[in-house]
Formats: C-alpha cells, sequence, structure tokens
C-alpha cells in the first residue's frame, strides 16, 4: 500500500513538473512588460506591430507595416522631419547638376553602423544600388539609374530630371547597410540587420514581440527611450483594450475608426490624426480574367455607393474621392467629375458585356478590418446589379506574394500609399505598365495613352501643366475602370499623454527617436 | 512496467504514422501549385519547372510521403512557405503557451470539479447537487470563447485587473485558462459525481461502514480510489479537446501559440507548417494519453496484474 | 420458415413498441429533459418556419448603414449591427443554419459510423480490429485540430466544413454502435436467426440495429450540441460559415469591436448559442438517464 502511494505519489509529481516545465519561461517574460523603471530613460516604450516582420532586408519590402521597423533600425540619406520637410541624415549636403539628373552628395563623417565600422562612400553607393536593383523598391527607386563613388562623394545618377529623388531617399527602401556584411551573405542579412540608425533590433519572440534597443553610438546621440517592445497584436480591438488597460503605450488606431468616440474620450491618451496620405480603392486584374473587359469594370464603377461605404465600413469617418490620385497632393483637381451612380445603367453594360444575369466572382484581399469591411459593404452592394461576389480574406504577406506580386486574383481592394506628396507618386508606380508583371502596377494594366501621360507630366517642370495632366490621367482611369477610386481617411495615432513627440504622420513614417517621455 | 511501458510507447508510433499519412493525404487536395504560389504568376514556366524539382514536387505521391516521412523522423519538418524558416523551430517557439493554458485549465477543472463532484455525491439530491448538476448542464452549452470574451468585458475593461491581451506574465494565462476550464470542469462534476454514486453503492462500502470507521474516511479512503479511473481517462481523453479549444481562445486573447500558428498556416496556404503542428498536436495529445494509461496502472493494481499477465 | 421469421420480427416490433412507451413514460418525468426537448422543439420551429416571414435577401443580409449600430428598439427588438441588420432577425436566421450544419453533420457520421460500427461488432475478429485501429487513429487527432487540417486544405465553404465536422465525429459513433452490436450480438434471438440462415445483412438491418437506437439516439443529440459549439467556434476565427451568411459564431466575431458600445451585439448571439447547446443537452441527459435500466423507479 505505502510503496503504491508513493509511486503515484512520485508519477504525478513527475508529470505536474513535466507540464509545469513550460511555465519556466514566464519569468524571463516579466521583464519585457516592466514598465515602470527606475529613470524615465529605462522606461520601456511598448508599441504594437501588427504582424511580424517576414524580413530585415530593406530592399526586400514594400510593406509599410514591414517598414515601421525598418526605419527605427536602418539610416538613410535623409530622413523626414515632423513638418513634412526632408533633412540630411547620411548625407550632409548635396547638390543636383544644371540638367537636375545627376546627384551628388557628400556623406557625413564618423556615422556608425551597428557593427562598429564607419560609413564610407562606398557603402552608400553599394546601398543604392542595390536598391535600384531591386524589383521590391521600384516606387522610389524607378527614377534612379545608378549610383558611382566619384572623389568621395556619391554620385547618384537619375533617368531623367527628377526633384522628388531626395524624398525617395528618405525611404527605408533606400537603407544604408555596410556593403561588406550584406555582400557576403543577403540571405542571413534578413535574419541578422546591421544598420545605422537610432536602434538596433533586439529580441524577437516569434508572433509576440520585436524588441528594440537604443544603439549608443547613433550620429544625432543616442534616443531619448532605451529600450522599445513592439508587442505583435493583429486584433485591433485586442489592441484597444490593452492601450486602455495600460498595457501598450503608443498604438496606431483602428484604421476602419469604429473606436474614434472611445479613444477620443479616454483622458489618459492622446489621439492625433491628419488626413491620410492614402486613398483606398476596388482593383482589377486587367490582363487575366473576367475584368479585362473594360464595360464590366465600368458596370461596377456606376454600382459603388461610396457615402453608403464610408458609413457602413469606416464609421463615416473618411472622404468619398473620385480621381485615382492622393487628395493632399497639390495635383488633385479641384474640380472632377466622378463616375455616375447608375444601377440601371450597370445592369445594362452587364448585359452588353454578355452577363445579363450578373456573375460570380472572388474578391482576394488582405483580411484586415480596413479591407474587408469595405469589402463586405461592396459585396452587397453588387448583388443589386446580380454580382455574387464571394470575400477571400488573406494573410498580409500572401496576398502581397499572389496578388499584389503575383497578379493572382481578378478584383480586390487595395490602396495607393505614397511616401512622397505628388501625384506622380500617387499614379506612375501604379498605372505605368512598367510596373506591371511583378512590379507595383498590381492591375497589370498596360495602355500606352496613360503611358505617356505619366511620362510627360513626370518629366515636367511647369507644375500647371503637371496639373492638367494627372488630370487627364485620372480621368483615363476612371474611364477605362482600371482602379475605382473609394475613399481618402486619416492618419491616426494613439498614444499616452506622457509621451513627448508624437504626431501623425501621412506618409507613415515614423522615428521612435522622437519619442520621449514627460518629465 | 517498463515493458508496458515500452510496448505503449511502440504502439503510438503506427498512430502517429497513420496520422502523417492522413494529413498527407488531405494536403493532396490542396488547390494550387506551391511553387507557382511562392514565385507568383508572373513567373516564366521555367522558373516555376526548376523550382518543382527541386522540391521534389513532380515526384509521386508515395515518394514523397516517404522522403517526408524519413525527414521527419529526423527531426526535419520542413520549412514553412511563409516565412522560409524551420518549422520546427517556429513551433518551437510557441507551443508553450498553448501548453501552458491547456494544462492550466486542467488542473483548474481538476481542483474544483472533482471535490465538488465528490460534494454532490455524498449529498446527493441535497441543495448543492442541485446546484452542481445545473451548473455543469449550463457550462458546458456555453462557448469558450464567449466565456472568455464576457470574461475581457469584466475583466479587463471594467475592472482593469487582467491584461486581455499577448502571453507577458502569468496574469495572461488566468483568464483563458478560466474560459477553457469551464466546460472541462462540468463534465469532471458530473463524472466524479457518477463514479463516486456507482462506487458508494457497493456492498464492500457497506461492509466497512458496519465495521465501525467513521463515514468520511471511508469514502475518501476507498471510493476515490476506484472512481480515480474513469476521472483520469477522462482527463486523457479530454486533453486533446482542450488543444483544440485552445486554438480558439488564443485568438480571443491574442496569444501567439501553437494554435495560432496553426490558423495562420491554413490562412496562407502554408502546408509545410500546418502538416508540421498538427503532427506536433497529435504527438503531445497521444503522450499524455500513455501518460493516463500509465498512471492507471499505478492506481488500480487489477490492471497492472491483467496487464502483466497479457503481455 | 418464413413463419418463424415473421414471428421473430413481429415480437421484435412489438417489444420495440412496448420499449417506446416505457422510454418516454420515463423520460415525461424528468422536468428538464421536457424543458429541454420543449425548447428544441421551439428551435426548430422557429427554424423551418423562418422563411415565412423573414426575407433572406432583404431581411438578413441587406445593409442599411444610415441605421447601423442601434440599440434596441420597439422596430428593431435586439438592435441592429454594424451594417444595420436587423440582429433578431440574423439570429433567428442562425438558428437554421446551425440546425442544418448540426443534422447534416451527425447524419452524415451515423451513417458512415454506423456501418463501420455495424460491421466492426457483427464480424469481429480481424474486421474489427483493423476498423478500429483506423477510429483509434482518428481519434487520436483533436476533432478541432482535424477540423482546421481540412479546411486549411480544402478552403473555407460550407461543404468542405461539412466534410470536416463530419469526419470527426465518425470514429465515436462507430464505437456506439459497435458496443451497442456486440451486446445484442450475444442474445438468443439473434443465434436463433442465424440458425434459420437468415442473411446477415437482414439480421444487422432487422434485429440488431433497432435494438441500438437508444444510445445512438443520445448519441446523436449529444454531437449536434457539440457540432453547434464547433461550427460557432470555427467561424468565430473565419474558417467556417463565410460572410454574409448569419452564423452566431460569426456574429460574435463581428461584435467584438462593439464590445463597449454595443453589447447587444455580444451577448444575444450567444445567448442563442447556448439555449440551443442546453436543450440538446438536456434532452441527450434525459434520454440517456431513460433508457438506464438502473434509475427506474
Amino acid at each position: 500500500m505505502k510503496k503504491r502511494r508513493t509511486t503515484l505519489f512520485l508519477v504525478l509529481s513527475f508529470v505536474l513538473c513535466l507540464m509545469l516545465s513550460a511555465c519556466g519561461s514566464a519569468t524571463s517574460d516579466t521583464q519585457a512588460s516592466d514598465a515602470q523603471g527606475k529613470s524615465l530613460g529605462d522606461r520601456v516604450l511598448r508599441d504594437r506591430a501588427l504582424a511580424d516582420a517576414p524580413t530585415y532586408d530593406p530592399f526586400k519590402t514594400n510593406d509599410v507595416e514591414t517598414m515601421l521597423v525598418h526605419y527605427q533600425i536602418f539610416e538613410s540619406c535623409f530622413f523626414e522631419a515632423q513638418d513634412g520637410s526632408y533633412q540630411p541624415a547620411i548625407c550632409e549636403s548635396y547638390e543636383f547638376n544644371e540638367a537636375g539628373d545627376v546627384l551628388t552628395m557628400k556623406i557625413r563623417d564618423g556615422v556608425k553602423f551597428h557593427n562598429g565600422s564607419v560609413v564610407t562612400p562606398e557603402d552608400v553607393a553599394f546601398s543604392l544600388n542595390t536598391a535600384i536593383n531591386s524589383a521590391y523598391t521600384a516606387k522610389v527607386t524607378s527614377a534612379m539609374d545608378y549610383a558611382e563613388v566619384v572623389d568621395g562623394n556619391v554620385v547618384l545618377h537619375l533617368k531623367f530630371p527628377y526633384a522628388s529623388a531626395i524624398g525617395c531617399l528618405v525611404s527605408s527602401n533606400c537603407a544604408i547597410v555596410p556593403k561588406d556584411v550584406y555582400e557576403a551573405d543577403p540571405d542571413a542579412f534578413a535574419h541578422n540587420p546591421v544598420g545605422a540608425g537610432a536602434y538596433t533590433l533586439g529580441e524577437i519572440k516569434a508572433g509576440e514581440a520585436i524588441t528594440l534597443n537604443a544603439f549608443p553610438d547613433y550620429w544625432r546621440g543616442e534616443a531619448p527611450i532605451k529600450t522599445v517592445v513592439k508587442l505583435i497584436i493583429p486584433d485591433n480591438t485586442s489592441a484597444r483594450m490593452a492601450l486602455e488597460a495600460g498595457e501598450l503605450d503608443i498604438m496606431e488606431p483602428a484604421s476602419d475608426y469604429t473606436d474614434y468616440e472611445q479613444l477620443n474620450n479616454n483622458p489618459n491618451v492622446t489621439y492625433y490624426k491628419k488626413p491620410a496620405a492614402v486613398f483606398y480603392c476596388i482593383g482589377f486584374n486587367c490582363d487575366n480574367g473576367i475584368f479585362t473587359d473594360q464595360r464590366i469594370r465600368m458596370a461596377i464603377a456606376h454600382a459603388i455607393d461610396k457615402e453608403d461605404l464610408i458609413l457602413g465600413a469606416l464609421n463615416g469617418m473618411a472622404t468619398p474621392t473620385d480621381a485615382a490620385m492622393v487628395m493632399m497632393n497639390p495635383q488633385y483637381p479641384e474640380e472632377f467629375e466622378a463616375t455616375t451612380y447608375d444601377l440601371d445603367l450597370a445592369k445594362q453594360l452587364l448585359a452588353e458585356a454578355g452577363y445579363p444575369n450578373g456573375f460570380s466572382c472572388t474578391m482576394r484581399i488582405i483580411g484586415a478590418p480596413n479591407y474587408t469591411k469595405p469589402a463586405e459593404v461592396i459585396q452587397n452592394q453588387l448583388k443589386k446589379i446580380g454580382i455574387e461576389m464571394k470575400i477571400e480574406p488573406m494573410e498580409r504577406a500572401s496576398w502581397f506574394e499572389q496578388c499584389y506580386t503575383g497578379g493572382n486574383y481578378e478584383i480586390t481592394y487595395y490602396a495607393h500609399p505614397i511616401s512622397v506628396n505628388d501625384a506622380d507618386f500617387a499614379m506612375y508606380p501604379y498605372f505605368h505598365s512598367s510596373g506591371a508583371g511583378g512590379g507595383t502596377n498590381f492591375y497589370q494594366y498596360k495602355s500606352a495613352e496613360l503611358d505617356a501621360l505619366l511620362e510627360a507630366a513626370r518629366a515636367s517642370t511647369n507644375e500647371n501643366e503637371r496639373k492638367d495632366l494627372y488630370k487627364k490621367a485620372a480621368e483615363h482611369v476612371r474611364d477605362e475602370a482600371v482602379s475605382i477610386p473609394t475613399s481618402t481617411g486619416w492618419r491616426c495615432m494613439v498614444a499616452v499623454n506622457e509621451l513627448n513627440g508624437v504626431y501623425a504622420d501621412p506618409m507613415i513614417r515614423y522615428y521612435l527617436y522622437n519619442y520621449s517621455w514627460k518629465e | 512496467m517498463l515493458r508496458f511501458t515500452g510496448k505503449r510507447f511502440l504502439m503510438m508510433l503506427p498512430i502517429l504514422l497513420s496520422i502523417s499519412f492522413i494529413i498527407f493525404s488531405i494536403m493532396e487536395f490542396t488547390p494550387g501549385d506551391p511553387a507557382r504560389t511562392m514565385l507568383g504568376d508572373y513567373a516564366p514556366q521555367e522558373a516555376v519547372d526548376a523550382l518543382r524539382e527541386e522540391m521534389g514536387l513532380n515526384d509521386p505521391f508515395i515518394v514523397r510521403y516517404i522522403n517526408y516521412v524519413s525527414d521527419a523522423v529526423r527531426g526535419d519538418f520542413g520549412e514553412s512557405y511563409r516565412t522560409g524558416r524551420s518549422c520546427v523551430s517556429e513551433i518551437a517557439k510557441r507551443f508553450s503557451s498553448t501548453l501552458k493554458i491547456a494544462t492550466y485549465a486542467m488542473i483548474i477543472s481538476m481542483i474544483i470539479g472533482i471535490p465538488v463532484g465528490i460534494i454532490s455525491a455524498i449529498k446527493q439530491y441535497s441543495g448543492i447537487d442541485v446546484i452542481a448538476i445545473m451548473s455543469s448542464l449550463l457550462l458546458t452549452s456555453i462557448p469558450p470563447f464567449w466565456l472568455g470574451l464576457m470574461l475581457i468585458m469584466l475583466f479587463t475593461l471594467t475592472l482593469h485587473w487582467l491584461p486581455s491581451v499577448g502571453s507577458t506574465s502569468w496574469k495572461s494565462f488566468i483568464m483563458p485558462s478560466i474560459a477553457m476550464a469551464a466546460a472541462q470542469m462540468a463534465t469532471l462534476i458530473r463524472m466524479t459525481r457518477s463514479t463516486m454514486l456507482e462506487v458508494i453503492r457497493q456492498d464492500y462500502i457497506r461492509t466497512a461502514k458496519s465495521k465501525g470507521a467513521s463515514e468520511g474516511w471511508i469514502i475518501l479512503k476507498h471510493s476515490l480510489r476506484n472512481a480515480l479511473m474513469p476521472i483520469i481517462t477522462v482527463i486523457g481523453i479530454d486533453f486533446g479537446n482542450l488543444l483544440g479549444g485552445a486554438l480558439i481562445i488564443e485568438n480571443v486573447f491574442g496569444i501567439s501559440g501553437l494554435g495560432t500558428l496553426m490558423v495562420t498556416s491554413v490562412k496562407s496556404k502554408d502546408t509545410p507548417m500546418l502538416v508540421a503542428s498538427v503532427m506536433f498536436a497529435a504527438l503531445l495529445s497521444s503522450l499524455v494519453n500513455l501518460l493516463v494509461d500509465i498512471l492507471y496502472t499505478y492506481i488500480d493494481p487489477r490492471v497492472k496484474t491483467q496487464l502483466i499477465k497479457t503481455h | 420458415m418464413a413463419m418463424t421469421n415473421d414471428r421473430n420480427s413481429t415480437s421484435s416490433d412489438i417489444k420495440r413498441r412496448g420499449q417506446l412507451g416505457i422510454i418516454w413514460r420515463q423520460y415525461r418525468k424528468n422536468t428538464l429533459a421536457m424543458v429541454g426537448l420543449i425548447v428544441f422543439l421551439l428551435l426548430v420551429c422557429v427554424a423551418v418556419f423562418s422563411p415565412v416571414f423573414l426575407d433572406y435577401q432583404n431581411d438578413i443580409i441587406l445593409m442599411n448603414n444610415k441605421i447601423r449600430l442601434q440599440a434596441p428598439s420597439a422596430e428593431h427588438i435586439l438592435g441592429t449591427d454594424q451594417y444595420g441588420r436587423d440582429i433578431l432577425f440574423r439570429i433567428i436566421w442562425g438558428s437554421r443554419v446551425s440546425l442544418v450544419v448540426g443534422l447534416f453533420t451527425v447524419g452524415v457520421a451515423l451513417l458512415v459510423g454506423g456501418i463501420i460500427g455495424a460491421i466492426s461488432g457483427y464480424y469481429g475478429s480481424v474486421i474489427d480490429n483493423f476498423l478500429m485501429r483506423i477510429m483509434d487513429v482518428f481519434l487520436a487527432m483533436p476533432a478541432t485540430i482535424m477540423a482546421v487540417a481540412i479546411v486549411g486544405a480544402l478552403g473555407p465553404g460550407l461543404i468542405n466544413l461539412l466534410i470536416a465536422m463530419s469526419i470527426a465525429r465518425i470514429p465515436q459513433f462507430a464505437r456506439v454502435v459497435r458496443s451497442s452490436v456486440i451486446s445484442i450480438c450475444g442474445q438468443e434471438f439473434v443465434e436463433a436467426a442465424r440458425a434459420c440462415g437468415t442473411k446477415d445483412f437482414r439480421i444487422i438491418m432487422r434485429h440488431i440495429l433497432p435494438n441500438c437506437v437508444g444510445p445512438i439516439v443520445v448519441q446523436c443529440t449529444l454531437h449536434m450540441a457539440t457540432t453547434i459549439l464547433g461550427v460557432a467556434g470555427l467561424s468565430f476565427i473565419g474558417l467556417g460559415i463565410q460572410a454574409p451568411v448569419p452564423e452566431w459564431g460569426s456574429m460574435l466575431s463581428e461584435a467584438r469591436d462593439f464590445m463597449q458600445t454595443n453589447f447587444n451585439m455580444m451577448l444575444y448571439p450567444g445567448i442563442a448559442i447556448v439555449i440551443a447547446v442546453l436543450s440538446l443537452n438536456l434532452i441527450g441527459d434525459g434520454l440517456r438517464d431513460a433508457l438506464d435500466p438502473r434509475l427506474k423507479k
């Protein structure tokens, strides 16, 4: 009896120990969550990320979310100040040539990489060339030809006169990396990045948190906040609850604005907002599938009620957008004739195209509320003209791979985010035929006429002429229904009141370096 | 004893093998070409064909399966299509959270469920018994994820006592475990109650009573050991259910565990990761069942002698 | 020969009818079980007759964003959801979805599992061993996880969901039918029938299976309850019933964004699930008690 009982006890405790050994990691977790540090500088900033960063190679992504982390780790030739102006960073001073198509940059001395080596002009030239040759960075590098080192300066040759080149160089896509490290093993670099930015990449807990540590030798001086933990919280409601419960210090609020009233009325946090530098739109695969027929695209354009969509999907907090440009672009037309909301005309067009009783299709989108909610409303609206649209939400990275780059979709809902406030950024990468076939032109749309308009607008230096050309381009997009712009919303940021230096940036360029704790 | 354990362990292997075969076959039905998916619609066909060769996708099903199993036995479950990293490492980083939730839920349900069941049986038809039965009926009918959301409403949003998201501290596991323990508890209450009732009725208890030992002691000593058997069986079987339920609870509480990994790999059509994580869950579940079987023999000597005789 | 068979069948018919009456009377004594039965029948009525009062296109899925997120009112008894759709109507229609999925799943699992269990129990030895080993393999995999794997391979959608959910339940039905068949096989009238040269198939269909009905029905109700819970769970994470079809689980998922401002969106679909599952559990429990000979007073 006794013997049996002791063995039973032993077995039970062994089992318990086995299972509780998994609890061992719990103690190490609490270190990251210890927000009340000894001095202000030690207080950890808890930020939020939507997902793991799939790669830390700055040249291999065009996902805004991933780039948010890259901006902290890497330094580029220029950085963006709060007022939107571009300030010299790794580049100390610069000069364009007469024609405006060659940019000479003097590189700042003594800027250190995280591994201790100094940034050299060779590193800069190598980084820029790598960026130029990467398919992912086309949006910011399409105007660039190649870079070289001449007399200790970096000379960037552009394909044509392009003043906006400075703005392009701000992007993390043009980050400066150490040539020797990157060249030796680019694949390893994607997991162990070395940059010159204000923060180094610390511990990564897959699916849970990314830790960033201030780089003591950052050229502008060490960042005020020493440790930043980006907690990975894909769900907006969970993130908001975390913020309200004091587990998060700063986050971007729900992109469908469902939490606006609540957060705005919360006395512990401040809700910052600015008009967004992005418009959302319905996209069609113009090269493959049922939507190659312009009449069908046009039918859908006539069946979309933008006000209704904004009300249902965005809590009413956005502006209907008709021209395929970002509304804050200086070239956005004051007057623009929108496609009319006309269900009968839509049905007629469908009949003409051979589908009098409608058809079925699938909309493949990123599975986030700022895409799924409008998709649901659109599904509802298209039912009225007989189109049965299925919605297929996908993982972010998969959508980028398969639909954006791979062209494997019929209809989608996405946006035109821009990194420089110019209609060229809102239209050229997305509509020019050079971007088709795996680049940024995810519509796979090829039109010589539109190409000509965009090229001319890009090359021109006369602002009135540019404005006119972009209006014509938007009209072309409208008449061909390549893309149906729906709405422009707000770019928002919510943070606890004790955090200084917070602002909403339409370009979604947030430098953690700017933040500090209030005394 | 060791022989018995060894034999049971060996029996696990064909089951795991069959599971892998079934999952692999299910994955055969997945539409789409993984190589094409990885390279995109606009990659030239030659590149896709080359990648297919490299990935071994053109080999017949059996060959691919055998390669998969031989790699798996050596610990290589392939690389995730999504992140490119080894499936095993991704799982290793995350399974502890899921295991914690399932284990804590199990422990909580045992700590509350078994005593309540015992009291319920002893004081049959009393107020406590009725409440126990009613609440256990109710608890099995409440969806655990709804209970989880309600708990969040109360403890996070109203009272601000507990965190609602992530797995940063031990506090993050309280609500998920309770949400999952609820249904489990109900089953244990009823199981314990019914087995205890059966045992109490047996004659030898009457005999012991007539010998004069106090009632409480009799019940605890004699009935409990007998009642423990079906209870332990239930625990073993239900551990698998707990793992499955953890999938959805992780979503509610934003915990990045094995379940989230599985759901993410489903949504991104990441077949190697999905197969690896399902295999891992099946392995965990089988291990627990094995442990339960071993415990069985320690608790009931009759089973042990029976087994030793037949083996 | 024929006459003997007829007499056998008549007597087992009478036995069955008498048995049913006894079981029903026993069941009636259990108040909770009766409550469960009544509630469930009400639910079925609501599900079956709802198309008479509600139009799917106009009442259930049509968006009306101008009246979105309203609190309960006279016009919309439980309020409106984030797209202006009446919550009560969607809950009512959701009962159709849940019940249909539950019925189909249990039906398929019963059919397939029943056949496997009957063959296994009747023929025994090698076939039994083989089939039960296969069932063990399926049982070793947690049901939700297997469902996720199947939906993962085939893609989300109603049919794939049904396939996934039924496969998980087949082994359990097989087991129940098998044990019932085994216990009945030992009885004399089966021996007698066999001695008469009756075909195996007839024996199984006419003599054995009808006597298994009791435990099988109990399993059916209980599995239907778990299926409803399972579908709600899968839909909650987006792998079950797809939008815009109203399903209690996906309604709860949509309600998360509005938990604090529109609690009604989160409360009522959950209550609906509890009512449906609880009534089925009560019925199953009541039946189990009614069938248990030891409880007959």
